[in-house]
C-alpha cells in the first residue's frame, strides 16, 4: 500500500498559531495577496483557481460583499468537503474526550472551548461566529481573537462535536481542545485587580485635584474658615481612600524591602505617603498649614500607571496551549481484535496495539510489531534526514511516519513519553528563569537611601526655624524628588520599544529581554530552520533533464522530503505545474533507500548509491566526482537511473538562508560570540559552520534536546546566553537561556517558551532586534540620568528651603513628562538602519 | 448654609457612581478581550437565527449567558 501523494496529503508539520498572521505565511516573492484583505496567501491555499484568499473567512466575506446569493455560506461550507484534511475528528465523540474537555450545562447543552489554528483577521471572526447559521445544533459560537479560542455551545442531540470540528476544519481552522489554563486565569484576575486599583486611584486623584484648585484659589482671594475646613476634610477623606486601597501595594512592597533588607523603590514612596499623610491630617485638624493630599493622590496614581505598563509587558502575549497536547496527535487508531477504532489519545494505555498510517503523527512511544517505514524525527532531534524503522524498532510520540503503515505496541503514553518528559523540562525552564534586576531598581536602592538621608538632613537643618518649617521643607524634598520618573523610565521606554518592534514583526514577550540583549553575550543558534530554510531542496543536479516528466510521475507516488525536493526542483525547472503525468506501474518504495517503477515503458530507479549498486547499475567515472562533491558539502546524494543506465546525480540538502551570513557577521562585529547547537549530523552541520565562519570549538552537532539544555545551563550562570531556534527540540534550551528567540515558521512549542518571536522569514530580524535593544537601553539610561539630574537639582533647592510643597507638587509631574517625551522619541526599531 | 454643602457631596457621589460602574465592568470581564469586539462591529446588527427552526427559550437564555464571559463567578 503506497500513499498517493496528492498536494493535499502532504503531512503537516506542527502548526504555528500566532495571533498576527495565520498558521503559515507566504514567502514574499512572487506570490499573490488575498483579494479581500491583502494579506499574503498561505501556501496551503494556493491551489484554488479564480480569485485567491488568505482564509475561508475572507472568501465568504468577499462573496457576501459581492452580493451573491445569501445561501452561499452553506454552499461554500459544502464545497469545502474536499478540504485540506482527512481528519474525521471521530475521537471527539468518545465519552472520555467529552468528559475531559466539554462540560454539560443545566439546559442539556454542551459547551467546549477550542483552540483554532489560523484565525487572523476580522473575516475569520465573522465566518466562525456564523457557525450557528449553517450548522443546525450549534447554538452559539464566540471567538476570542487574542487567544485564538472559540467558545462553542451545541446541542448534543442535534449535532455531534466531530461534525462541528470537521466544519471548522473545512473552513480552514483546525480545532484543538483547549486546556483550562491556570496561568491565563490568574493573569486575567491580576489584570482586573490592577485596573480596579488604577480606576480608584485615578478617581481620587482627579477629585482631590479639583478641590485643590478651589483651595489654591482661596489662598489668593481669601476663604472662610468653614469652607476651608470642608474642602480639607473632603480631600483628606478621598486621599485616605486612595492611600489605604490602591496605595496598599506600596506599603506591602516597603515592608518586603525592610524584611529582605534590599532597598526598593517602594520604600521612599511609602515613607513619603506616610509622612505626607500624617502631616496633612495634623494640619487638617489644626486648621492651618499645608495639606499634601493632592500631591499624594497624584503620586499614587502615576506610580500605578507605571506599574500597570510594566505588568502588561511581562505577560506572555501568546496564549498557552498545553505544549504536549499540541505536539502529539489528538487521536489514535487502536487495534482491538479484528477492527481498528479511532479513539482519543487519552484512552491509550501501555501494551495497547496501535496502527499508524503513512503521513500520521505517532501517538505514543512504542515498539514496532510489523511494518517497514521511514520516520521523520526532526521535531525531536533536528535531524533533517528521515530514519528507517523496521519490526522491533522503537518510535517516539510526536514523530511523523512517512512512507508506509506501521503496527506498534504502546510502551509509554502522555507525560511518560520522551517528548512528554522534554516538555516538562521546558515548563520547568520557563518557571525557573531568573528575572533581570533592572538597572532602574539597582539605582533605586541608592536613590532611596540618599533621599531618606537628605530629608532627615533637611529636617535637622531647618529645625532651628521651627518644626513647621522643617517638616514642610522635608516633605517638599520628598515630593519633589518623587521617584515617578525613575519608576516610569524603564517601563515606558520598553513599552514603546515593544510597540515599535511589533510593527516590524518582532514580537517581544517579556520586557526584560530587551534589557538583556543590550550587551553582547553568547549566541547559540539552531541550524535546521534557523540558519537554513528547513526545507530539503535540490542544490546540485548533474546529468540528463529529458526524463523530468517520468521522474516526477514516479516521485509523486511517495510522501517523503526527498521526493518533495525533487518534485519541487522539476516544477521549478519546467516552469510550474506538471499536467497529466503518465501513470507509473509496478511502483516499489524502498524505505530509506529509494523507489523504482515503470513509467511510459522506461524502468526508473531512483535512490542511494548503495541501492543502484545493488541493482547492478554501473556508476561512470564522470559522476563519481560529483557524488564526492555532494558528500563534501553534506548533501544527500540521490542517483537516478533509467533502464539500468545512470542518467543524473542530484545533491539534496537544506540550504542556508540568504541573510544568515550578513546577520552573523554584523553580530560578530558587535561583539557577540556565536555557536551552533544542532541535532543534525556532523557532516551536514560542519559545512554550514564553515560557510558561516563559526569557530569549530562552538559547533555542536548531533546533540539531543536534553544535551542542548545542558550546554545552555553550563554557560548561563557565567554570561548572558541567547538561544535562537525554531523547533520542539530547541524548546527546552529556549526556555533555559537568558533570552530565547524563536524564528519565523517554528513549532508552537518554541514560540510559547521564547521571549521573542521573529515573525518575518530569515535571520535579519535578529540583527534588528539586537540593534533595537541596544538603542532602547540607551534611551533607558538617558531617562535615568535626566531624572537623577533633575532630582539632584530639586533636592538642592529644597534643602535651601526655596521650594514650598505647592511648587514641589507642580515640579513633580514635569520630571515625569520629560521622561515620557524622551521615551516616545526612542529611535530604535525604525524602518531603515543607519 | 452654603450651597457647597450640597454640591460637594453630590459631586463625590457622582464620582463614586462612576467608580462603582467601572469596578463592575472590570469584574464582569469586559476588559479581558479588547481586540475581538472591534471586529464584531462588522457583523450584522441582529443575530439571525438558524433558518431551520425557531429559537427555543433555553436557547435564547443561553445566548444571553454566552454573551457574558462566565468567569464573573471566579471572583
Amino acid at each position: 500500500m503506497i500513499p498517493i501523494n496528492s498536494p493535499r496529503s502532504q503531512p503537516e508539520r506542527t502548526p504555528v498559531i500566532d495571533e498576527i498572521d495565520g498558521s503559515e505565511t507566504a514567502q514574499s516573492s512572487g506570490q499573490g495577496t488575498c483579494i479581500h484583505c491583502d494579506l499574503p496567501i498561505p501556501i496551503s491555499r494556493q491551489h484554488s483557481s479564480g480569485p485567491e484568499f488568505c482564509c475561508a473567512g475572507c472568501e465568504v466575506a468577499y462573496a457576501i460583499l459581492q452580493d451573491m446569493d445569501p445561501r452561499l455560506l452553506e454552499e461554500i461550507a459544502e464545497a469545502k468537503t474536499a478540504g485540506p484534511s482527512e481528519l474525521t475528528y471521530e475521537e471527539m465523540n468518545h465519552p472520555r474526550f467529552l468528559e475531559l474537555y466539554a462540560h454539560q450545562l443545566d439546559s442539556g447543552l454542551n459547551r467546549i472551548r477550542l483552540h483554532l489554528e489560523g484565525i487572523h483577521c476580522a473575516s475569520c471572526v465573522f465566518v466562525i461566529e456564523k457557525l450557528p447559521e449553517f450548522l443546525p445544533g450549534v447554538i452559539n459560537a464566540r471567538v476570542n481573537l487574542t487567544t485564538a479560542t472559540l467558545d462553542c455551545f451545541w446541542n448534543p442531540d442535534a449535532v455531534a462535536l466531530s461534525e462541528i470540528a470537521r466544519t471548522l476544519d473545512r473552513l480552514g481552522y483546525r480545532p484543538h481542545p483547549a486546556q483550562p489554563n491556570e496561568t491565563e486565569r490568574l493573569y486575567r484576575l491580576e489584570n482586573r485587580k490592577h485596573l480596579i486599583r488604577l480606576g480608584i486611584a485615578g478617581a481620587c486623584a482627579g477629585n482631590v485635584m479639583l478641590i485643590a484648585f478651589a483651595l489654591y484659589a482661596g489662598m489668593f482671594t481669601g476663604m472662610s474658615a468653614e469652607h476651608l475646613n470642608l474642602f480639607r476634610w473632603t480631600s483628606a477623606g478621598l486621599a485616605l481612600v486612595s492611600i489605604f486601597w490602591p496605595g496598599q501595594i506600596f506599603f506591602k512592597g516597603a515592608l518586603l524591602a525592610l524584611k529582605t533588607r534590599i532597598p526598593h523603590i517602594d520604600l521612599p514612596v511609602a515613607l513619603g505617603i506616610t509622612i505626607g499623610g500624617i502631616a496633612g491630617l495634623v494640619n487638617s485638624i489644626r486648621g492651618s498649614g499645608e495639606i499634601y493630599f493632592d500631591s499624594l493622590t497624584v503620586l499614587i496614581f502615576l506610580l500605578l500607571v507605571g506599574r500597570y505598563i510594566q505588568f502588561r509587558q511581562q505577560h506572555h502575549a501568546l496564549s498557552q496551549l498545553s505544549l504536549l497536547k499540541n505536539l502529539t496527535p489528538r487521536h489514535a487508531r487502536l487495534v482491538t481484535g479484528t477492527e481498528v477504532l479511532t479513539v482519543p489519545i487519552e484512552v491509550l494505555q501501555v501494551e495497547d496495539e496501535v496502527e499508524v498510517r503513512a503521513g500520521d503523527v505517532i501517538p505514543a512511544d512504542g515498539v514496532i510489531l510489523s511494518g517497514d517505514s521511514s520516520v521523520d524525527e526532526s521535531i525531536l532531534t533536528g535531524e533533517s534526514r528521515p530514519r528507517r524503522v523496521l519490526t522491533g524498532g522503537e518510535v517516539t510520540a510526536g514523530t511523523l511516519n512517512l512512507t508506509s503503515p506501521l503496527r506498534m505496541q504502546v510502551q509509554s503514553v502522555g507525560e511518560q513519553t520522551r517528548i512528554g518528559r522534554l516538555m516538562n523540562l521546558v515548563e520547568l525552564g520557563v518557571s525557573s528563569k531568573l528575572p533581570l534586576i533592572e538597572l532602574a531598581n539597582r539605582i533605586a536602592g541608592v536613590f532611596v537611601i540618599t533621599v531618606i538621608l537628605l530629608s532627615l538632613l533637611c529636617l535637622g537643618l531647618w529645625w532651628s526655624s521651627g518644626a513647621n518649617v522643617a517638616v514642610a521643607n522635608a516633605i517638599s524634598l520628598l515630593i519633589v524628588t518623587c521617584p515617578c520618573a525613575l519608576g516610569l523610565a524603564t517601563p515606558l521606554a520598553l513599552a514603546v520599544a515593544q510597540g515599535k518592534a511589533a510593527k516590524r514583526a518582532i514580537l517581544i514577550n517579556s520586557g526584560d529581554a530587551v534589557e538583556k540583549l543590550a550587551r553582547p553575550g553568547f549566541l547559540w543558534l539552531d541550524k535546521t530552520g534557523t540558519l537554513t530554510t528547513g526545507k530539503m531542496q535540490v542544490q546540485v543536479w548533474q546529468g540528463e533533464q529529458s526524463q523530468f516528466r517520468e521522474i516526477a510521475a514516479l516521485e509523486q507516488q511517495v510522501v517523503h522530503p526527498i521526493a518533495s525536493a525533487i518534485l519541487g526542483y522539476i516544477e521549478q525547472q519546467t516552469g510550474g505545474a506538471l499536467p497529466d503525468l503518465p501513470a507509473p506501474e509496478d511502483v516499489q518504495a524502498r524505505p530509506g533507500q529509494g523507489i523504482n517503477g515503470t513509467v511510459s515503458g522506461h524502468q526508473l530507479l531512483i535512490g542511494t548509491e548503495a541501492l543502484l549498486t545493488l541493482e547492478g547499475c554501473r556508476i561512470p567515472a564522470t559522476y563519481q566526482q560529483s557524488i564526492a562533491d555532494c558528500r563534501a558539502q553534506g548533501l544527500t546524494t540521490v542517483l537516478i537511473a533509467v533502464d539500468g543506465e545512470l542518467e543524473a546525480v542530484c545533491g539534496i540538502g537544506d540550504s542556508l538562508r540568504p541573510d544568515s551570513r550578513a546577520t552573523l557577521d554584523h553580530l560578530k562585529a558587535a561583539g557577540w560570540s556565536i555557536g551552533i547547537l544542532s541535532g543534525d549530523h556532523e557532516e551536514i552541520v560542519n559545512p554550514i559552520a564553515r560557510q558561516l565562519d563559526i569557530d569549530p570549538e562552538f559547533v555542536h552537532a548531533g546533540v539531543l534536546p536534553e544535551e542542548k539544555l545542558q550546554i545552555i545551563h553550563q554557560s548561563t550562570p557565567h554570561e548572558l546566553t541567547v538561544m535562537v531556534g525554531d523547533g520542539v527540540n530547541d524548546s527546552a534550551a529556549l526556555a533555559a537561556a537568558s533570552v530565547g528567540i524563536a524564528v519565523h515558521g517554528g513549532a508552537e512549542a518554541s514560540l510559547q517558551v521564547a521571549d521573542v518571536y521573529l515573525n518575518r522569514p530569515g535571520l535579519s530580524p535578529l540583527r534588528e532586534l539586537i540593534d533595537g535593544a541596544r538603542m532602547t537601553n540607551q534611551v533607558i539610561i538617558r531617562n535615568l540620568l535626566i531624572s537623577l539630574a533633575y532630582n539632584l537639582l530639586a533636592a538642592g533647592l529644597a534643602l535651601d528651603g526655596l521650594i514650598n510643597p505647592l511648587i514641589a507638587a507642580v515640579l513633580m509631574p514635569i520630571s515625569s513628562l520629560t521622561v515620557l517625551v524622551l521615551s516616545f522619541m526612542n529611535r530604535s526599531f525604525r524602518e531603515t538602519h543607519a | 448654609m452654603s450651597v457647597l454643602y450640597i454640591a460637594l457631596p453630590v459631586a463625590i457621589l457622582l464620582a463614586l457612581a462612576a467608580v462603582i460602574a467601572f469596578v463592575w465592568t472590570v469584574s464582569r470581564g469586559q476588559y479581558d478581550d479588547l481586540d475581538t469586539p472591534a471586529f464584531r462591529m462588522l457583523e450584522d446588527d441582529e443575530r439571525r437565527r438558524p433558518r431551520h427552526r425557531p429559537a427555543s427559550e433555553s436557547e435564547t437564555s443561553l445566548r444571553e449567558e454566552a454573551d457574558h464571559p462566565d468567569d464573573s463567578r471566579e471572583q
